[in-house]
């Protein structure tokens, strides 16, 4: 069965109402067994006294005589009546011939005929009779039963109408949660407007606060996914525009040598735009990641002698000289595959912006906590001021006339962060190019 | 025909401008948006191509400084922005045309030949003068319902003369629309088109005005 809030509400103060109702006919019950034995108690005390006045005249000669029974709780009263010899003189229909009880003044209990009596005896002013009253346990419990039961009579129809209420009363009360169910319900898809929290009652604003919070988290990844596909749809127009703009040169061309520079190029677009979609999915993989899966080590060195060993024909063919500083083993925490596209990206770009005969360098160093890669350059650079922007999507560098997809930078960054590491672009060795450190914590 | 191309990629750059060439125009490309703004401020262009995304300077920004200077030459914008609201900012920015990437490079040239030709308050696609026809897309020329076989320069000083009939243009003003960047201009070249087209069409229709330049009168009608 399903939790519901308002049957939950509904047994609980259902509970609590039958358990202070029958504490209070329990306690009435304790209460009224005490008065009515004290009352009763002095009423025995009393009918002793009465009997013992009227034997001064009404008993003439030594007889036992037994009063008739006449009334409905007489079975349940019942008194002696002795002389100091021991003998008795009288008694009540219900009383038995032997002793009431042996105490010869004062309250006791007494078991008869396997009831239980209250008793009391006294003797009379001239201490010739003894008088012994007695009267079952059972009217006293019966009397208290009854006053305490009386008190729970009302309960037969009220518990019944009280649940009605409660449930009816409960359900108002829980109104306020019900609509903003109803208005989370009623939304279109794409709504992600904050709920109105302005007439949500103080206990259910803690729920619409978390509903706004999660619309507002949603709202903003939908619109970073959706910028994401808009930018990079646009992104790829311009390849495309080239490739169609050149096929069609190619097409027109007037002669051998036109035709097969524009062919050239439509195979250059065609690069270009493949290498843009693979940057493309390979942010769009990493975007939705947060973590890595811990435990991991990546030795940086053998890393980076794998990266340049990669990119040392496509260095070659540009004849720049790539080139890696001897070091040791630095192991880092982190995820061998990203690493990997982190520092191939880094390489590209390295390759990518030095002109012909230039040089770039890898280096990983171990120093205190951390382990810095370093790739430098001596191409273009980039100008101070626009280094923050450089880890923008789509940034290009200026006056490069080099063609990168504009994401590489924002993909090392990405895969940085992930490692907790910090990228930094300062100007390379001899304040030219480019010197793009890259500080990964040694410890997780 | 001199069209100032205005992109900064360089695979499409390199095509658009070889595209125009071969329909006959002369392109100056530059790659962002200051070279364009000082490329604007120089020269006299009969069109723009314009992309947006530019280095340096915002190609809406390049076009409102050039309208900002009174520069009315019909500008073509060249984007990836393709809503609505992009294209209608383009055109109140004091754009003429508007294309989005990937276009087709006959649309390209075709529009821009519009935007020339109505720049030139001129109806008609074909340019005709007593008996002489020129039709700028077909890229052809007949005299006395003949066609005439003229090779592009030929054909791009005729065309710009006939565009300007009436008024006279300098050696200068004709190399320039001649010539893009980085073209070699041989000196001479421009009497040397002329003395062609005289021949192959008629001695008396371009007038040499002495000092100044050329013109082709324009016809009583």
């Amino acid at each position: 069965m399903t939790p519901s809030l308002r049957r939950r509400l509904l047994v609980l103060l259902l509970g609590t109402v039958l358990a202070a109702w029958l504490a209070t006919a329990l306690f009435t019950y304790f209460d009224a067994r005490h008065e009515i034995g004290e009352m009763l108690d002095t009423h025995l005390a009393q009918s002793a006294g009465l009997i013992a006045a009227q034997l001064e005249h009404e008993i003439e000669d030594d007889r036992e005589e037994a009063v008739p029974r006449q009334y409905k709780y007489e079975r349940k009263i019942a008194f002696q009546v002795w002389d100091r010899k021991g003998r008795l003189l009288l008694r009540s229909a219900s009383a038995p011939e032997s002793r009431l009880q042996s105490r010869p003044e004062g309250y006791g209990d007494a078991v008869i005929d396997g009831k239980r009596w209250r008793i009391f005896s006294r003797w009379d002013e001239r201490r010739h009779y003894l008088v012994q009253v007695g009267e079952r346990y059972e009217f006293r419990e019966e009397l208290a039963q009854s006053v305490a039961g009386h008190l729970l009579h009302p309960l037969y129809f009220a518990l019944p109408a009280l649940a009605l209420l409660i449930w009816l009363a409960v359900g108002a009360g829980l109104a306020p949660l019900a609509g903003v169910a109803r208005e989370v319900a009623r939304r279109a898809p794409d709504n992600l407007a904050p709920l109105d929290a302005g007439r949500s009652p103080r206990e259910v604003l803690p729920l619409v606060g978390a509903l706004n919070a999660l619309f507002a988290r949603l709202k903003d990844s939908l619109e970073q996914e959706r910028r994401f596909t808009a930018d990079a749809a646009h992104e790829l127009r311009t390849p495309l525009a080239a490739v169609k703009t050149q096929a069609q040169v190619a097409l027109g061309a007037r002669d051998e040598a036109e035709r097969g520079r524009a062919l050239e190029n439509v195979v250059a677009g065609a690069d270009r735009a493949a290498r843009l979609t693979e940057q493309l999915l390979v942010l769009a993989r990493l975007d939705p990641q947060t973590a890595l899966a811990p435990g991991q080590r990546v030795d940086l060195q053998a890393l980076a002698e794998q990266g340049v060993a990669e990119t040392a024909s496509a260095a070659a063919a540009k004849s720049v000289e790539l080139g890696l500083a001897a070091g040791a083993a630095a192991p880092v925490p982190g995820d061998a595959v990203l690493l990997a596209v982190l520092l191939r990206n880094l390489l590209d770009n390295a390759v990518r912006y030095t002109p012909p005969g230039g040089e770039a360098e890898v280096s990983v160093q171990s120093v205190p906590d951390a382990v810095l890669l370093t790739v430098t350059d001596n191409g273009p650079g980039i100008p101070p001021d626009e280094r923050a922007s450089a880890f923008e999507r789509f940034r290009r560098v200026l006056g490069s006339g080099e063609e990168g997809s504009g994401l590489g930078l924002s993909i090392v960054r990405r895969i940085a962060d992930l490692h907790r590491a910090a990228v930094s672009l300062e100007t390379g060795p001899g304040g030219r190019g480019l010197k793009v450190e890259v500080r990964f914590p040694s410890r997780p | 025909m001199k069209v100032l191309l205005v992109e900064d990629d360089r695979l499409l750059g390199d095509g658009i401008r070889a595209g125009l060439m071969q329909a006959g125009f002369a392109v100056d490309w530059t790659q962002d948006g200051r070279a364009a703004e000082s490329a604007l401020t120089a020269e006299a262009y009969d069109a723009v191509v314009l992309d947006l995304g530019l280095p340096r300077l915002s190609g809406m920004e390049v076009l409102a400084r050039a309208r900002a200077a009174r520069n009315a030459v019909p500008v073509l914008i060249l984007t990836a922005r393709d809503t609505v609201p992009d294209r209608i900012a383009g055109l109140d920015a004091g754009a003429d045309d508007y294309l989005v990437k990937p276009f087709d490079l006959g649309e390209l040239q075709a529009r821009l030949r519009a935007l020339i030709r109505r720049a030139g308050h001129q109806a008609e696609p074909v340019l005709e003068h007593g008996a002489l026809r020129l039709d700028p897309a077909a890229r052809s020329v007949s005299w006395q319902g003949r066609p005439v076989d003229l090779s592009a320069r030929e054909f791009a000083v005729l065309h710009a003369l006939l565009l300007g009939a009436g008024r006279v243009l300098s050696k200068a003003q004709l190399e320039e629309k001649l010539y893009g960047w980085g073209e070699e201009i041989e000196s001479n070249a421009v009497e040397v088109f002329v003395h062609h087209l005289r021949r192959k069409l008629a001695p008396e229709l371009i007038r040499t005005v002495r000092g100044v330049g050329y013109m082709i009168p324009r016809v009583a009608e």
